[in-house]
This record gives C-alpha cells, sequence and structure tokens, in this order.
C-alpha cells in the first residue's frame, strides 16, 4: 500500500513540476517580442505604438498594478519580472524599487530611465465656479490650497448659485493611478509652499485636516475630468486634476458647449508629468526595447497624443506657450511619494 | 461559512432582482432567443438591461456589416441579448451558469448603472476571488428625474421655481395634498415608486429620499439612516405611494391609459424615472417598446422633468469587458472594437435619437432632449454622491420596514384544470406550482401586511356564495403565515372558473374593509377562461372596477392577476388589470409562476 501512495505521489509531483514549469514558460518571452507594459494614461499612445512597431507586445494596466506585481516578485525571478520595459510617468519605477529595498529585494529596474515626454499638471476647473472663487475665497488665481479649503462648502456661501450643491474636488486614485500621485504631489507641493516638503511634514495636523477636506469633497474617481465632460451640463465635480495630456485633446474635442464651459488651470509654479521608459535589470532582456527609448517611434505616438516632446508638433489642445520647468517642480525623493500614499490612505480610510 | 451581513443583504438583493425578470405583461421575459449564427466569425456577445436592447442590436447590426468588425483577419459578430440589470449581475456574479436558459455567456455586460459592477466585485472578493467586472466607461447617460403631469408640476412653481426631492416629499407629507397648492380637486399627493429591489431608477430614487430625510446631498452613513426623524419622514413619504411595482413602466402605462379617459391627474402626481422615460412618454410611447403596427399618440397631458435642486444621480450604462474566465483575450480584442465603434460621433447621435444623453462628449446634448419634451438640456446642475455599498444595502433594508404597509386579497383559483401537469420533469400539477409559488411569496410581505385567502371555483361552496370560500381571515402576516402556508397547501382542484363574479366580489368586500393608510390590492391568480353561465359580462366588470377607481375620493382598490398557464385568459386579465391601474402578470409558462409571484408581490 506504501509502494502505491509513494508511486501516486511521484506521479502527481511530476505533473505539478510539468505544469508550474509550463506556467513559467508561458510568462517568459517565449515569442520573440519585446514586452512593454504602459500605464494606463498612455493607453492611447501606446496601442498606436503596437500597431506600428512589430515584434513588440504591448500591456495597458494602472501603474499601481503594475507596481503591486513588480514589488511583491521574488529575487528569484528578478532575471525575467516578466517585462522588458516600463512606460510610464515617473517616479513609479523609483517607487517599486525603493518599496523592493525595504523588503531587502534586489532593484528591478536600471537607474536613470530615459525621459521621453512632459506635459503640465493642470486643474480642469468649470469656468463659472472658476469665476466665483477668484473673486471670493481663491482671491486671484485658483490653486490647490485654496481649492483644499473650500471643499465640501456649499457653493452659495461663497457667492455661487445654490444649484450648484457643495464644492467637489476629485483626482484619480493615487495608489494605482499615475496621474492620482503627481497631482496629490502638486497640491502637497502648494499647500507646503514648494517641493522641498519632508514625509513627517506629511504627518502634521494641520496638513492631514486640510488633506481630509479636499478629498471628502469628493471621491477618487477612475477618470473624473471625462466624468466631468461627459455628465455635461452636471457638476459631477468642479474641479479636478489631470495632465494637459489627457484632458488637453479630450477638451479641444468636446462639444462647443463643454468647451465653453471648462478651463485648464496652470498653477503656478508649474508642475509636470515625465513619462519615462523604465528597463529592467534583466540579463533576458530584449534590446528593442532599448532601441524604443533610443529611438523616435515611441516619443512620436506620445506627441500625437497630447504629451510635449522635444522636436515635434504639439498635438490639439496643448498650449504652446506654457513654459516647463527644469525638473518636474515635484519633490525628487520617491520616498516622499509613498509617505504621500499613506497619507492619503490614512485620510481616507 | 459565515457570510458579512452587508453581503448577505446584497445576496437578498440579488436574488430578488434576478427572480423578477420583468415579467408583467408590459415588460416582457428578458429575451435570448432568436440570436443570430456568428458563423466563423468571433463572437461578441453582449448583455444588456432592457431599455438599451433596441439601440444596441441596431448599432451591433451595422458593426456587424462595417469594415471595422474585424480584428487581425478575423470578422467580428456582435449578438445582443437582453438582461436586467440585477439579474446580469447575479449571472455574473455566479459564472453565468446554465447558458441554455440563460443565454449565452456574455463578453460584454452593459446594465444600466456602474453600481452593478461594484456589487458583483464585491460578491466575488467576498467569495475570495479576483474581480471580474473592470470599471466600463459610460456608452450614454440619463439621469434620474421626477416626472410630474405639467399642470401639477406648473403648480409647485416649475420652471421658475427650483423644486427638489424634499419639497417633493413633504408635500407627499402634507395631510391637506393639492389643496394646499389650490387644487383640492387633485385630491391627496401621489407618489408613485417602484421597488429599489428591483430598478435601477427605484434605487437611485430612495438613495434620494434618504438624502432629503437627512437633510444631506453627500456622505450618507448608516448612522443617518437610523436617526428618529429620518424613518419618520421615510414612512411619511411611503405613506403616499400608489403603489410600488417592479417596473416604472407599469406607472406609465397606467397613467398613459387615465390620461386617455381624462383622469391622469387622479392617478399619480409624481414618480421618479429616467429623463429617457419621459420623452417615450410624451411620444406615446409610456413602455419605450413600439409593437408591430402601434401607432404613438400623443398624451392629452404631458410629463415634465423636475430636475431636483439638490442634485440627482445618473444611470451610466457602462460597458463592461468581463474579465470571466471564458472570456478570451481574442475576444476582448473583439469587443474593445465594439466599444470604440458605438463611442463614435455618428453612432453616439444615435444614442440621442433614443432619447440617451452621449457618453461621447464631442457630441452636444440636441433633441429630442429638448423643452417640447419637457425636458430642460442645461439641467441637471449637480449629483448626489453615490453612498458606500454597504450604505446602499442600509437603504434597501430600511426601504423594508419603512414601506407603505399593504392589505392583499390572494385569490387562487382551484377549478379542475389546475390539476393539469405543470411541470412534466418533475410530475407537478398547476395546482401544485402554484402552491409552492404562493407559500414562498409570502415571505416577500413585510410583519403588518395583512393578507387573506380566498379560493374560487363553480359550486366550490354548497351555501352562498357558491363560486368561492374565504379560507383564512385577513390578519398580519407575522401571525397567520402559517396557517396561510398550511392552507394553501392543502387546496385541491374542483370545477369550473367564476372568474367575473369572484373578481366583483373581492373587490367589492376589500373596497368595503378600505384602509386609506395601506396598499390595498386582490391577487387573483387563474389558469383559465370564465366558465360560469351566471355571468358572462365582462364589460359590465370591467366597467364597475373603471369607475369604483377614477375620481379623486375614490377608494381605488388594485387588482393584479396572474394569468397562470397556457390556458388562462391572459387578455381579459389585463382588461381587469388596467381597469384598477395594475398590471397583469404572465405565467403561462407554468414553472415560472415562482419569479411571477415575487414581481406581483413587489407591488407591496
Amino acid at each position: 500500500m506504501k509502494t502505491v501512495g509513494a508511486i501516486v505521489a511521484a506521479v502527481v509531483m511530476v505533473v505539478a513540476a510539468v505544469l508550474i514549469r509550463a506556467d513559467i514558460d508561458d510568462a517568459r518571452n517565449t515569442d520573440g517580442n519585446a514586452r512593454l507594459v504602459c500605464a494606463t494614461e498612455l493607453e492611447e499612445a501606446c496601442s498606436q505604438l503596437d500597431d506600428a512597431v512589430g515584434e513588440l507586445d504591448v500591456t495597458v494596466e494602472a501603474a499601481g498594478e503594475t507596481a503591486e506585481r513588480l514589488v511583491a516578485l521574488p529575487d528569484s525571478e528578478v532575471d525575467d519580472p516578466g517585462i522588458d520595459g516600463w512606460l510610464v510617468p515617473g517616479p513609479w519605477p523609483q517607487i517599486v524599487d525603493i518599496l523592493r529595498g525595504q523588503q531587502q529585494s534586489q532593484p528591478v529596474f536600471e537607474e536613470s530611465p530615459t525621459t521621453l515626454a512632459r506635459s503640465p499638471l493642470v486643474i480642469v476647473m468649470r469656468k463659472d465656479r472658476g469665476r466665483v472663487l477668484e473673486q471670493g475665497p481663491c482671491a486671484g488665481a485658483v490653486a490647490w490650497p485654496c481649492l483644499g479649503d473650500v471643499a465640501g462648502d456649499e457653493w452659495d456661501e461663497l457667492g455661487g448659485e445654490a444649484s450648484w450643491g457643495s464644492v467637489k474636488v476629485a483626482h484619480t486614485d493615487p495608489t494605482t493611478s499615475a496621474t492620482g500621485l503627481l497631482v496629490l504631489a502638486q497640491a502637497a507641493s502648494e499647500f507646503f509652499g514648494g517641493p522641498g516638503y519632508s514625509r513627517a511634514e506629511l504627518q502634521t495636523d494641520e496638513f492631514l485636516a486640510w488633506l481630509e477636506r479636499l478629498e471628502d469633497s469628493g471621491a477618487p474617481a477612475a477618470s473624473p475630468f471625462e466624468e466631468m465632460l461627459s455628465k455635461f451640463p452636471t457638476a459631477v465635480y468642479d474641479a479636478a486634476g489631470a495632465s494637459e495630456a489627457e484632458a488637453g485633446p479630450v477638451l479641444a474635442e468636446a462639444a462647443p458647449d463643454r468647451r465653453d464651459a471648462f478651463t485648464l488651470l496652470y498653477p503656478e509654479p508649474v508642475t509636470t508629468a515625465d513619462v519615462v521608459l523604465a528597463l529592467t535589470t534583466s540579463d533576458d532582456r530584449d534590446e528593442d526595447i532599448a532601441d524604443l527609448a533610443a529611438g523616435g517611434r515611441a516619443r512620436q505616438e506620445l506627441a500625437e497624443t497630447g504629451w510635449r516632446v522635444d522636436g515635434q508638433d504639439l498635438a490639439e489642445g496643448v498650449r504652446k506657450r506654457i513654459q516647463l520647468p527644469a525638473g518636474t517642480g515635484l519633490p525628487t525623493d520617491a520616498g516622499v511619494f509613498i509617505a504621500l500614499q499613506d497619507s492619503w490612505r490614512q485620510v481616507t480610510g | 461559512m459565515t457570510r458579512p451581513r452587508s453581503f448577505a443583504a446584497l445576496s437578498l438583493l440579488l436574488t430578488l432582482t434576478a427572480g423578477a425578470c420583468s415579467v408583467s405583461v408590459e415588460n416582457g421575459d428578458d429575451a435570448s432567443d432568436g440570436l443570430e449564427d456568428p458563423g466563423d466569425c468571433i463572437a461578441v456577445d453582449m448583455a444588456v438591461s432592457p431599455e438599451k436592447l433596441d439601440l444596441l442590436t441596431d448599432l451591433a447590426n451595422t458593426f456587424n456589416d462595417s469594415d471595422e468588425a474585424e480584428v487581425d483577419g478575423d470578422c467580428i459578430f456582435v449578438r445582443v441579448q437582453r438582461k436586467s440589470s440585477g439579474e446580469g449581475a447575479n449571472l455574473v456574479a455566479d459564472d453565468w451558469p446554465d447558458p441554455d436558459v440563460n443565454g449565452p455567456k456574455p463578453v460584454i455586460w452593459s446594465p444600466a448603472s456602474s453600481a452593478w459592477g461594484a456589487v458583483v466585485n464585491q460578491r466575488k472578493a467576498d467569495a475570495g476571488e479576483d474581480p471580474v467586472a473592470p470599471a466600463g466607461k459610460p456608452f450614454m447617460l440619463t439621469p434620474l428625474v421626477i416626472a410630474m403631469p405639467e399642470p401639477m408640476a406648473t403648480a409647485l412653481g416649475y420652471p421658475d421655481t427650483p423644486v427638489g426631492f424634499a419639497d417633493i416629499l413633504r408635500l407627499a407629507n402634507d395631510p391637506a395634498g393639492w389643496g394646499a397648492f389650490g387644487h383640492p380637486e387633485w385630491g391627496p399627493f401621489r407618489l408613485g415608486k417602484t421597488n429599489p429591489n428591483f430598478s435601477t431608477s427605484a434605487l437611485h430614487a430612495t438613495v434620494a429620499q434618504y438624502y432629503a430625510a437627512a437633510g444631506k446631498t453627500t456622505d450618507l452613513t448608516l448612522e443617518d439612516l437610523n436617526r428618529p426623524e429620518v424613518l419618520d419622514f421615510a414612512r411619511g413619504v411611503e405613506s403616499a405611494v400608489v403603489h410600488y411595482g417592479d417596473i416604472t413602466n407599469t406607472f406609465l402605462n397606467n397613467l398613459y391609459r387615465a390620461d386617455a379617459r381624462g383622469t391622469a391627474l387622479t392617478y399619480v402626481s409624481a414618480v421618479a424615472i429616467e429623463e429617457k422615460s419621459i420623452i417615450d412618454y410624451n411620444r406615446g410611447n409610456p413602455d419605450g417598446i413600439l409593437d408591430p403596427g402601434e401607432k404613438p399618440k400623443k398624451p392629452r397631458t404631458p410629463l415634465v422633468a423636475v430636475y431636483p435642486k439638490e442634485g440627482t444621480l445618473f444611470s451610466d450604462n457602462p460597458f463592461i469587458i468581463l474579465d470571466s474566465n471564458w472570456v478570451s483575450a481574442k475576444e476582448k480584442e473583439a469587443a474593445a472594437k465594439f466599444d470604440a465603434f458605438v463611442r463614435e460621433p455618428e453612432n453616439q447621435k444615435r444614442v440621442l435619437e433614443f432619447g440617451f444623453r452621449p457618453g461621447n462628449p464631442s457630441v452636444a446634448i440636441d433633441d429630442p432632449i429638448n423643452k417640447s419634451n419637457g425636458l430642460d438640456p442645461s439641467q441637471p446642475q449637480t449629483t448626489l454622491e453615490v453612498p458606500e455599498p454597504e450604505v446602499l444595502v442600509g437603504l434597501i433594508e430600511k426601504w423594508g420596514e419603512t414601506r407603505k404597509a399593504a392589505r392583499v386579497m390572494l385569490v387562487i383559483d382551484v377549478s379542475g384544470s389546475m390539476g393539469d401537469p405543470g411541470d412534466e420533469s418533475t410530475g407537478e400539477t398547476k395546482l401544485d406550482l402554484a402552491k409552492r409559488a404562493a407559500i414562498n411569496a409570502l415571505d416577500q410581505f413585510k410583519p403588518e401586511d395583512e393578507v387573506g385567502l380566498r379560493i374560487f371555483s363553480t359550486e366550490i361552496s354548497g351555501s352562498e356564495p357558491t363560486d368561492y370560500v374565504d379560507v383564512v381571515d385577513f390578519g398580519p402576516i407575522s401571525s397567520n403565515r402559517e396557517i396561510l402556508a398550511s392552507r394553501i397547501r392543502d387546496l385541491v382542484p374542483t370545477q369550473g372558473t367564476p372568474l367575473y363574479t369572484v373578481t366583483e366580489a373581492s373587490y367589492r368586500d376589500m373596497e368595503a374593509d378600505f384602509d386609506p393608510a395601506r396598499i390595498n390590492a386582490v391577487v387573483i391568480l387563474s389558469d383559465g377562461r370564465n366558465e360560469d353561465d351566471r355571468n358572462r359580462d365582462l364589460d359590465g366588470l370591467i366597467q364597475f372596477l373603471r369607475g369604483q377607481n377614477e375620481g379623486q375620493s375614490s377608494q381605488p382598490v388594485r387588482v393584479f392577476p396572474i394569468a397562470f398557464g397556457g390556458d388562462a385568459d391572459l387578455g381579459t386579465l389585463q382588461r381587469i388589470a388596467e381597469a384598477t391601474n395594475a398590471a397583469a402578470y404572465d405565467a403561462v409558462d407554468p414553472t415560472t409562476i415562482e419569479k411571477v409571484f415575487i414581481a406581483v408581490v413587489s407591488n407591496f
């Protein structure tokens, strides 16, 4: 009886080993194509890239999803993490490697990824609401500190119309969305008067109370500015953070009544979302992905979909006269972004 | 396994909704028959909520014939089946069992609201499974509005004075009714509401009602739902309800018929429905479905949309390309092509033709969303926040507690034909099936509801009245549920079907003991035609019922007939229902009787 049991166990183990090996092979680059993962914000550009470039497998998913998977990757699989490159607004690749470092794991990405394109961070604003804020509580230009102060207030108490309800401000989820995290960093930079704030400052009562007020006014949405436009004239949100690349072209194509009702605000100082192509440290990496970083095709597709690329024409809806700073204007330490996510989780429960 | 309370409640919601599956005569069954063979093409099956079936079928046909219906050299064939949002959610959450019965497993699911996708994912998460319903982009939109006959809205100051849910609900609570606005001839304020266990618009309306009761527009909490003043407000509102229903079309069809008789203003004063439904009604197509040969005729008194000043909620009609294990990568790619196709500006203009607002912001809101249809394209101005899932569940539970109580006479046909086979696979008779369904439906009443049981067949009694017998006297269901179940269990088939006599007698008995604080109704289940030589006067019966139901001082008793089995006289039962501003239900297939009974009881 023992012998039979041992044989059965051996067969099970062999079958299991074969199945596991098959899974691993499935995950590996078996068709010879370079594997590019794109953040959701870059879906349109990546889709065009996929059509234009042969031998490229493109996956589009939220930055937080990719990050979660890569942070959990065992060191034994760093040699083949399932991707060759990640096209995403920074500093997500650095976030992944910081989090891996905290758990004593090896980095997944090469240092200093190539920046391919940039876009200023904007506030998509209902014009009529914006005018009320400029003339009242914001006393001039509408910016994040003021938006956080008035978030949740009734519009008729601020000089607006009762039918507008309360002030609702939104952005995408900063724990999953690349843009959402950058918008939150922009808001915090404005709150602290610059990008040099520390992780400890993100835990002060004053900041957390302000952030909680801001977040309570409008739940994180998958794409708040698109929702604002599609549900117009209803103000699902009165203001939403986004990148110009996402909002500008959509607003430019919108029906005239919507174009007239919304505006893009560029808070001063200008801050940017910078799209990087992060290459994995894997020895098996398909070098076509490095060519993608060096070549012009990816840049061209990004430019056509609203991102700013040196030497490329601006897409419709991208403003010519906006000067971008040398850096992003946001914190340079990716660890601060992780701390920002923690503060956000704290106030939103 | 112990399930969290919220999951149990959501499961109940899903089960009830699945049970409803739109079985009233006015809405028709969920349809998956007659789907075309996709041939060698990639089949992209869609399950869509009923209100957009025609539109999406139309767009799918256009797409299938276009050059865009291709992926990697393979043609794409999109097939559309109707599935109510709640039932679709239930099926997706259960991995779409039994495609022979439920239709093919969908690649794309388009319920009326994104909230249903969240419900499915929560159910999956509670079962330790991955989500299957990723957020889909809105394909088209329609806001929840308060529909009112124009003269009534005008009396409230429409269109110059902003009106909100709170105003409407306060009016519903005012004992002076329309007298407070100089129109005592319109009688009390009558509110039309559907059952939030069944319809998306009803769920949204209940959310709005509780926001108004709590004096909030955001952040509705479970604590709010338990505040005494909120519950009192809710009970007051429910007291103004005419009757509930599984679908808003029931109200609109009844209102349309009442309008034809010049009595629209005494049937219902306001009903929370989707904006699109007002366009259909004002076009003379109250249920939004034109049967072959049906020619729409505009109502005498149009409806207008009151956009609640507090804000409202949208049905956003997402296109959800499922992450379920039966959907292949190629099917997803093909589905994405159709998704992109329906968002093209040219196709989004088709959306407008059907009365919805386009989801693509490059297409402006245009006709028929205009003032001539009773709508205002510059409204609504703001939204109400969709509460957290646990609050939604709490709302439904509270609605169950505060809804208007009912006084219902169950009238069951025990004629000889009820002994005929009902389900050949089990050998059960029609009466067996009806008994089980009736007993199960007793659980849907709330404890305070009063229910009595009458059975009928010719010469069933040796003394007058000879054609029916009251088997269980009226009493709260909390105390007589068991005796009702016991008596129903004991029923046996006997003689013929004195349908007209028992209908009139039941109506008169209910009217004699009319309780204005309750929904007063007769549920009559019959499997055959009137077989009573002593009473063949259908026109007289209809005239009697209609006469008793009209006028602002009437004491309306609603008669909800169930046509049971293939020999049932559905046409006559429909006339009886319409004469009392109720709805007839179709259980011509006897095995559907359980679903039908649940749908009928949703009116109370």
